[in-house]
């Protein structure tokens, strides 16, 4: 039996961890934006459907966690999987996602708390600007919210929010009015998978789990505890788009805050100020887990030698200084940018085209490592791998041009162009700035030597030195 | 493959390196934690114990419960001790394997790139 660590993660906090990294205050906006996509309350469908689809995910997910049950897992299994240059052009582009929910919550809480407060744009952005300052400072300081607290903190965002949403439908007699409207002829199919494509934006950020495969009782715990959290995602978005569509206004739902108004609707002033403590509650899960995976994924790069040396300096509290503070940085820049233009529906749509890309990845890495690693332990199996990973790689990869292109109900590319012009960014930094920062590291190591090496000669020479000293005297 | 002396020569050049070094106690100086150095090619396994930043002792066997397991081969866990190799990057490429928390990770490795940072300037 394998030795048991003196803390592990247990189901509880696994599920905990996945639920919560997905369920960013951010899923209050992609809710409410999926209502305007499909007539009636039939948004529901397009949650369930995406549900579904992201059990290839999971699959996927789960497969490649049993092979490298590592917190460096992206990197070990794309590099395996294709071209390192390209595996690090697509994991550096895919770390702008966390940037955007980072900002995206920043900027919903703060703009909820300016609204309860009756205050203006300017009071949001000092709200923003005072979030990010907290969430950096408090990583810079290497203060982390206890395990317990975040559990804590999870269970009562879903609860309160499912409660809201169930209180919501219970004003309208539970009554769904057209419940299947995406099925009817008469409705565009066209609209529905634009509805799944932003739906599985809902989920996004639930595999992130996986980089705590490390810190788990058992490695089994990591697939039951994502597939638990699929679970309750999908129940908890399913009541929110119900009873945002029941109770709620188009010019409502097009806010920042939907959730605000749906509480209020449902339960008055309280309902208000609940649900105003369930959205920061949220930034509490969303900022301590993607400040702590970020930095310290930056932070192992760097170590690695894939990103210049700064990023893996700590400082006194021995936080990697540089990664927090970039990534506090960009986000308040995105934050602001988006208060100021009102144009979050293009960060909705950017994250969810940023997530599809890494779930088609995922789904060829499980295709590609079948074939390349076919006699190394998979304990999780996905089942039919060399078929689903491959209509995962299709599937989520036409999820992703989607999205990159939809924005709110209409065609738009500015996701696509936010999208291709990191994407060229982190390609130019692997062609042209990494073979020199690579270069740079080996000849500091040659110059060096090696200190095994030396102390080897140092003890033959003590030997040689030794046996000179203890021959006899010639006569 | 490195031979059960070599290792312990290594580890030993690394503790002492450890325990002199003012920077790796200023900068770990809250962290308790006790290692296990699991050696997969040579069966046998080391106990590191961590006291506020200080490595005081690395004990042969698994003794206690472990915070943190490090597992690796002989050779891949000497050269990383003598700092001749990168261990972000053996992480990194999956020869080391880990089981514990991730700060913890950060921080042994951290104590290995602040004494071959200080190696370096000398």
């Amino acid at each position: 039996m394998a030795t048991q660590l003196r803390r592990a993660l247990g189901l509880r906090s696994i599920v905990s961890t996945s639920t919560g990294l997905a369920f960013a205050a951010i899923d209050y906006l992609a809710a409410a934006s999926l209502i305007g996509g499909v007539a009636g309350d039939s948004a529901w469908l397009a949650v369930v459907i995406a549900g579904v689809l992201l059990l290839l995910v999971w699959g996927a997910f789960s497969e490649l966690n049993g092979l490298f049950p590592t917190a460096a897992a992206i990197r070990l299994y794309m590099a395996k999987a294709m071209d390192d240059r390209v595996a690090l052009t697509i994991t550096f582009t895919y770390l702008l996602t966390i940037v955007l929910v980072v900002a995206a919550d920043a900027y919903i809480v703060g703009s909820a708390i300016a609204y309860v407060l009756g205050g203006a744009l300017w009071v949001a952005i000092i709200f923003i600007v005072a979030l990010l300052a907290l969430a950096t400072l408090a990583n810079l300081r290497g203060i982390r919210v206890a395990g317990s607290v975040q559990d804590i903190a999870t269970y009562t965002v879903l609860l309160a929010s499912a409660v809201i949403a169930v209180i919501a439908l219970a004003r309208g007699g539970f009554a769904l009015r057209t419940p299947l409207a995406p099925v009817d002829a008469s409705h565009p199919v066209g609209n529905l998978i634009e509805a799944v494509a932003l739906a599985i934006f809902l989920y996004s950020a639930f595999e992130w789990v996986t980089t705590s495969a490390e810190e788990a009782r058992s490695p089994q715990l990591i697939p039951r505890g994502m597939l638990i959290a699929l679970g309750l995602l999908c129940f908890v978005c399913v009541l929110l788009t119900l009873g945002m569509s029941h109770l709620l206004t188009a010019s409502q739902r097009a806010t920042a805050y939907p959730q605000l108004f749906l509480a209020e609707r449902a339960a008055g002033g309280i309902g208000l100020f609940i649900m105003l403590a369930v959205t920061m509650l949220t930034a509490v899960n969303t900022f301590n887990g993607a400040f702590l995976t970020a930095s310290r994924f930056m932070y192992a790069t760097a170590r690695e030698g894939s990103l210049p040396p700064v990023f893996a300096r700590l400082n006194t509290w021995a936080a990697p200084w540089a990664p927090i503070i970039a990534l506090g940085v960009s986000s308040l820049v995105c934050a602001i940018v988006v208060a100021l233009t009102g144009a979050w529906p293009v960060l909705v749509a950017t994250g969810a085209a940023l997530e599809a890309m890494i779930y088609a990845v995922a789904g060829y890495c499980v295709w590609r490592l079948r074939h390349k690693l076919p006699d190394q332990a998979r304990p999780f199996s996905m089942p039919l791998a060399g078929a689903l990973g491959l209509l995962s790689c299709v599937l989520f990869g036409v999820l992703a041009l989607i999205a990159s292109v939809t924005v709110g109900t209409t065609t738009n590319p500015a996701p696509l162009i936010i999208i291709l012009v990191a994407g060229a960014l982190a390609a130019a930094y692997v062609l042209l700035a990494l073979p020199r920062i690579r270069q740079a590291e080996a000849a500091r190591r040659a110059a060096r030597g090696s200190r095994r090496e030396a102390a080897r000669a140092a003890k033959a020479q003590q030997a040689v030195t030794s046996d000179l000293t203890s021959q006899p005297p010639l006569p | 493959m490195a031979t059960r002396e070599e290792l312990r020569e290594a580890l030993d050049d690394y503790t002492g390196r450890a325990q002199a070094n003012e920077r790796v106690r200023k900068t770990l100086k809250n962290w308790n934690n006790v290692i296990h150095l699991d050696v997969t090619d040579l069966g046998i396994a080391y106990t590191m114990t961590i006291v506020n930043g200080e490595l005081t002792s690395v004990q042969d066997g698994a003794i206690g419960t472990p915070d943190l397991i490090v597992q690796g081969n002989s050779e891949d866990l000497t050269n990383i001790f003598w700092g001749d190799e990168n261990p972000a990057s053996n992480y990194m490429q999956g020869a080391i394997t880990t089981r514990g928390s991730q700060e913890d990770v950060m921080r042994l490795d951290a104590m290995a790139m602040l004494l071959y940072l200080d190696a370096e300037k000398k």
